[in-house]
Formats: structure tokens, sequence, C-alpha cells
């Protein structure tokens, strides 16, 4: 019993060991290296995984491949994963200053429509300036017509957030809900992506903004990562009643192996203190995977 | 003691532990034995000596031109290579804001119905039984086909969960090229006891492609057009609507599109021409684009579809104009008219296009016109939800619509002039 507990904890150490490395390049080009889904199924991506990769940004739906939760070596790797509707992966642009023109701070887009998105509980919204179009987390606040911008630049005085625009944590007010936040300047919008949740700014000190998250959990991240003015999309995603064991099967989730497992730590409602945790600079790509075995 | 599947079970790591102590150890002996050399093996120290690896012919197939070998061409040595792209509008070119992004491209202020000349000609050139033999060109293009293809996985967007059943039977865009084909041929029937030289006056062709460039607001716009089917005239269409219509587009304003360009979806390509095609060569007789017809083989909007039948009757104005007035010709003469039919399984839509200026510096000036007849359901395709196909019904036959494709086809031919008598031939439906 200890020796399987044991070989599910290295594996899934293993995996976010190398999730980490990718998320550590520190570039402003569409990242292909790696599709993620919705951040609630990120730790087993519902057991499938991207198949086709093009090197530059495409709106085309891409073919996605059920895995079954099975790794390289053909075990299962992630528990619970299988069958369920076919999906087809939508690329979204979670850099949303990527088309800003060089020498310039702002740009406007305008919103063609919103759609439903398989791989994840927001919606998105195919979005279309100059000759590029793209995906954007749908936040609440968008409709079809609407005309978005994205603002580079941190004013003296703090300016009044537009819902569906997107700013510098450093432009915002104290007190401002934000979602789609980056933790790196550059790296693209990792906290608050999932429908219906926002996060809100306590306080900023020295050139970094403090966010409490929707765990109540606080973070500092610099003033210079981008933010959208707003709540995520599709607030009634919460209010959802799975009812049935069927309907856990479309999204792909298998049931539990029915036997009897003894309760840890993570079980309860225990109140825990959330210490503040401060993202300084991502990991460098001198990082390399290290592999745990016994 | 019970052989269980526990007891049942070898231990690999005792074992091979086991016989690792035996022959884990590699043995190396202190002289060579007799026997080798006496047979003549050459003995290699590894530590002093490297293997001299037998160096041999590569080993060629016997058919080096087989196209198993085949390496594929690489685009950058393709004859028309360029390192500048340009924007290139071809058959699946789906624009996202449809027609009101194409007539921007274009400088066309957008009418809708059939131009007046058109709408006169409806119901000049008929037949008894027109209805009749429509009606069983509809039925040879569903049903009575005996083509047995795959058809495609069937789903229900109303019905989400039924399977339905594997089929095999008439592929949709069978369907439709027979359609289209069938009635233009029905077309040419009826029309040839009206007009005897129509042989003489009206050609066409299959599969028809055209090339043509034109400089959209300084950025060059190469278009590629395919058609189905194609009809061509001796003499060139009359135009559609006079100086008058011409003269007050200059007071026609386009709608906003900030901030999308008009060469949005657009793709840029690398290999393009610095040519005008019209098809033909030089000498033929019949050079002047009468009417394209286009198959819907995709499932875009009628906007979507509208903005293609645009863009390639441009093109294929442009092309003449080109290779009438010279390749930097701006403004015309006299207008150049293309029309375009483009059909769906039951839908017909008509396009009319008229090319007055070449200049599409900006917005300003006179504007080319086009008129859009869209959404002639010629039948109705009713399919039961969770049956098969062969239960499929042929219902609600529209007459209009094939007089309607009848006057386009007629359009600038000349005509026999006939008494037209006081009962006009009843709709068969």
């Amino acid at each position: 019993m200890a020796m399987t507990q044991l070989t599910h904890l290295v594996r899934s150490l293993t995996g976010i060991l190398q999730r980490t490395q990718f998320m550590a390049s520190a570039v402003i080009e569409p990242r292909c290296d790696m599709h993620t889904t919705g951040p609630s199924l990120t730790g087993r991506y519902t057991g499938r995984k991207v198949v086709e990769k093009p090197k530059e940004y495409t709106t085309r739906p891409l073919r996605m491949v059920q895995t079954g939760g099975r790794g390289e070596d053909g075990r299962v790797a992630i528990p619970r994963c299988g069958g369920g509707h076919k999906r087809n992966f939508r690329w979204v642009d979670f850099q949303r200053d990527r088309l800003i023109q060089p020498g310039r701070i702002q740009m406007v887009e305008r919103i063609e429509k919103i759609m439903y998105d398989p791989c994840r509980s927001a919606r998105i919204a195919l979005t279309a300036c100059g000759e590029d179009k793209r995906y954007l987390v749908a936040t609440d606040d968008m409709e079809e017509g609407n005309i978005i911008t994205t603002i580079k630049e941190i004013p003296r005085l703090p300016v009044r957030p537009n819902p569906g625009d997107c700013y510098q944590l450093g432009a915002l007010p104290i007190g401002a809900i934000v979602c789609c936040i980056e933790k790196f300047a550059g790296h693209g919008a990792m906290i608050c992506r999932s429908a219906g949740t926002s996060a809100q700014i306590l306080r900023k000190v020295d050139g970094r903004c403090v966010l409490r998250l929707p765990s109540k959990q606080e973070i500092s991240v610099s003033q210079e990562c981008m933010a959208t003015a707003g709540r995520v999309s599709n607030m009634k995603h919460q209010d959802v009643v799975v009812g049935k064991a069927g309907r856990n099967r479309w999204y792909g989730i298998r049931p539990h192996s029915g036997l009897w497992h003894r309760k840890t730590g993570v079980h309860g409602r225990k109140l825990r203190f959330k210490r503040l945790v401060t993202f300084n600079e991502p990991r460098g790509p001198g990082q390399t995977t290290q592999k745990l075995t016994i | 003691m019970r052989f269980t599947s526990v007891l049942y079970k070898i231990n690999f790591g005792r074992h091979f532990k086991d016989t690792w102590k035996t022959k884990g150890v590699l043995k190396v002996p202190r002289e060579i034995p007799k026997w080798m050399i006496d047979r003549g093996i050459d003995i290699i120290d590894p530590v002093q000596q490297k293997r001299k690896l037998e160096v041999t012919e590569p080993w060629v197939h016997p058919n080096p031109r087989d196209p198993i070998w085949g390496v594929p061409e690489k685009l950058m040595d393709h004859a028309d290579w360029h390192e500048d792209q340009v924007h290139m509008f071809g058959n699946e070119t789906c624009l996202l804001l449809g027609v009101k992004q194409a007539v921007i491209l274009a400088k066309a202020q957008e009418f809708e119905g059939l131009p007046p000349s058109v709408q006169k000609l409806v119901g000049r050139v008929e037949q008894k039984d027109q209805d009749e033999l429509v009606q069983r060109i509809i039925m040879q293009a569903n049903v009575w086909n005996p083509a047995e293809d795959r058809l495609p996985k069937r789903m229900d967007r109303q019905d989400v969960g039924w399977n339905y059943k594997a089929e095999w039977g008439i592929k949709s865009s069978d369907t439709m090229k027979m359609l289209l084909n069938n009635l233009v041929r029905l077309c040419f029937m009826v029309t040839s006891p009206h007009c005897p030289t129509l042989l003489h006056d009206r050609k066409m062709s299959r599969g028809h492609y055209t090339y043509t460039h034109y400089n959209f607001r300084d950025t060059p716009l190469h278009i590629q057009a395919w058609a189905e089917l194609a009809t061509w005239s001796r003499q060139p269409l009359k135009p559609f609507a006079g100086q008058d219509v011409i003269d007050n587009t200059v007071n026609h304003k386009f709608p906003d599109m900030f901030p999308i360009a008009p060469t949005i979806d657009i793709k840029k390509q690398n290999v393009h021409q610095n040519a005008n095609k019209t098809g033909w060569k030089d000498g033929f007789g019949s050079p002047h684009t009468h009417t394209l017809y286009l198959v819907n083989l995709n499932k875009w909007g009628t906007s979507q579809r509208n903005s293609r039948a645009l863009m390639f009757c441009m093109a294929h104005s442009i092309a003449q104009a080109k290779e009438l007035y010279g390749n930097d010709v701006t403004t015309l003469p006299q207008p150049i008219c293309v029309q375009c039919l483009h059909s769906d399984i039951t839908t017909f839509h008509l396009a009319f296009f008229q090319l007055n200026t070449l200049d599409f510096k900006n917005d300003d000036g006179i504007k080319n016109l086009v008129w859009f007849d869209s959404n002639n359901q010629l039948y109705k395709k009713i399919s039961p939800p969770r049956k098969l196909f062969k239960s499929t019904k042929y219902d609600d036959y529209n007459h209009e619509v094939f007089r309607k494709i009848l006057a386009m086809f007629v359009n600038g031919l000349s005509l026999k002039e006939e008494e037209i008598s006081q009962q006009r031939v009843a709709p068969t439906s």
C-alpha cells in the first residue's frame, strides 16, 4: 500500500517538475510547446493531448487525442481518465499584448463571436484586429461587436478599468477586480482563467501588486504583469450539478477505484494560515527535469 | 499445497542475481587459444586497435526512378517562388465578414434582387414541360443516380446522442455537380428554339481557371478563380445599370470595419505570378465571360459564399479589362459585366457584377456595382430524424427559381420575336 502511494507521489512530482520547466521559457511568441486546457484540469489534462503543433498561431481547431491517462511508457500516469466526448483544441492566446505593434503602447480589437470551448469552463471570444484573428478567454461583460483595448503603460495616477480591457497591474486602482493575470511579465496569463473566477488587488508595495485569489490566497506579482478587468465568463458554471455518474463520464472522468483510502491531511476543512506567495523571477532555462526512482 | 497465482509468479530479481553471480564476470583469456590461430581468425585487441569498417558500395534499388524513392519538391524551389508575400484569394478563402468585406475589396455598391434588365427577361423564354424536366433532374441527382459511395458520418445537431448507421449512396458534391450541369443543359435545350444562333453565340467550359491581380490600396491582391462551369458569349454583356446609377455611386459610403483590415482571412503566399490569365488562348471566338457556375462544397454562410462569387466575377472582369485595354487601365470606355450562379444542394444564389472602374487606391470616385439575389430554394429535402436517407422526401418545388436561372442564361442573346400568348404556361408543381 505504501509502495503504491509513494509511486503516485513520485509520478505527480515528476509531472510538476516537467511542467514548471516548460513554463519557465521567457519569450513573447505564441507558445505551442504546451497546450493546456483549463486550470482545474491541469493536473490531468482530462487524459487528452494535442497532436497537431503548428509553428504559427492559428484559430483552426487542432486535433486532440485521448490518452486514457497513459504516459509515454503506456502505463497509467494519471488515474480516472478515459472516454468522454471528442474534443478539438482551440489555441487560446493568453498573451494579450502579443499583437501590440513595436513602438506602440496599446492596441484595439473587435469581438466577432463568443463561443463555447470544450476544453475549458470559460467561454472564449474570437477577436480580430488588422489581419490577425485570435481566441481570448471571454470576460462576463464581453459582447459581440464590442471593441476592447490592451494598454501597456503605467501612468502616474491609476485608471478606471473598463470591463474586458487589459491593463498592467500597476495602472489599476486598489480594489479592482481582475482576471487572466500573469505571474511573470510577458509569460502569458496563468491565474484566474476558469469560469466565474476573479482576483482583487489588495495593495501595491514597492513596484509589486498584492492580489487576493479566489481561494483567499494572497500573491505578490510584479506591477508590469498584464491582467484583464472584470470576471471570467460563464458565472453559472459553479451552480451546475453533475447529477449522475453518466455526466462525469461525458467529461472523460472515470470512476473511483472503489477501494477504501485512509483520509490524509488533504481531507477536511481545517483552516490553515495562508502565507503570501511572491513570484519574483521565473526559473531559468538551466533547470532540468529530475527523475526520481526508487 | 495449492498452486496459486502468487506462487506461480517468478521472482526474476532473485534469478537474475543468482545468474549474475556465476556469469556476471567476464573472463578474459590470458593467451589466445591455439585453435583460433590455426583457423586463421583475425584477432583484434579493441584496446590497441580499432576495427576497420569495411566500406561497401551503397545499395541502390534496381529501379531508382520508382516514385517510392521520390523526394517532395521544396516550396522554395518552385519556379514562381518569390521572397515577398502577396495576398492570394482562392477557392478556399472564407472571408470573416463576408459580403461586408468583399464590397470594400471590390469597391462595389450592393443592391438586392435582380437587375432591371434581367428582371424583364424572367419568363421571356419558356417550354411547356420545363418544370417536369427540372423535377426529373432533381430526382436524377438525388435518387436515381446508382452511385454507391460511403457517405460521411451523419450527425444531427438537434439530436446529438443519436448514432446514425453508416450508409452508402450519392455524395452531396456529386448531387450538386449533376444538378448544376443538367440545369445548364436544360437552359440550352429550352433556349434553342427561340434563338437559332445559340450554339454560335454561347460556349461552355468546365473547370475553368482564371488568374489575375490588382492593387488594392497599394497592396497587391492576387485572385485565382475556379468555376465548375462557365458560359462565354461572342458579344459582351450589356451594362446592367445606366450612367445615372454609375454617377450616383460617388456618394455611396462603405460600412466601417474598424479595427479590422479588409484583407483579413486572405492568406499571404510566396508563390505568385505577375500574370493575367483569362484561361483562353489568343484568337478564341467567344472571349467574353457570360456566367460563372460555382458549386458550394463548403459549410459557409450565405454571406461568405456570395463574397466568393463577387470576387470571382471581379477576377474575370479585371482579366478581360486588362486583356482588352492593357495592364495599366483604370478608366473603362464601357463597363464589363459578369454573372454568377452558385448553388447548394437545394438553394441557388445569383450574383451580377458590373466593373466600372479599376481605380482601387481609395474609396472615392465611381464605384462598381453588384446585385445579389440569394436564398432561392428550388426544392426542399426533408430527412426525417433518426431515419435513413432512403426515407428522404422531396417537396415544395419552386418554379420561380428556374425561370430566374433561364433569364440569367438568356441575357444578351438575340431572341426571335414571338407572339406572347395571353395564357402563360401554368407551372406544374
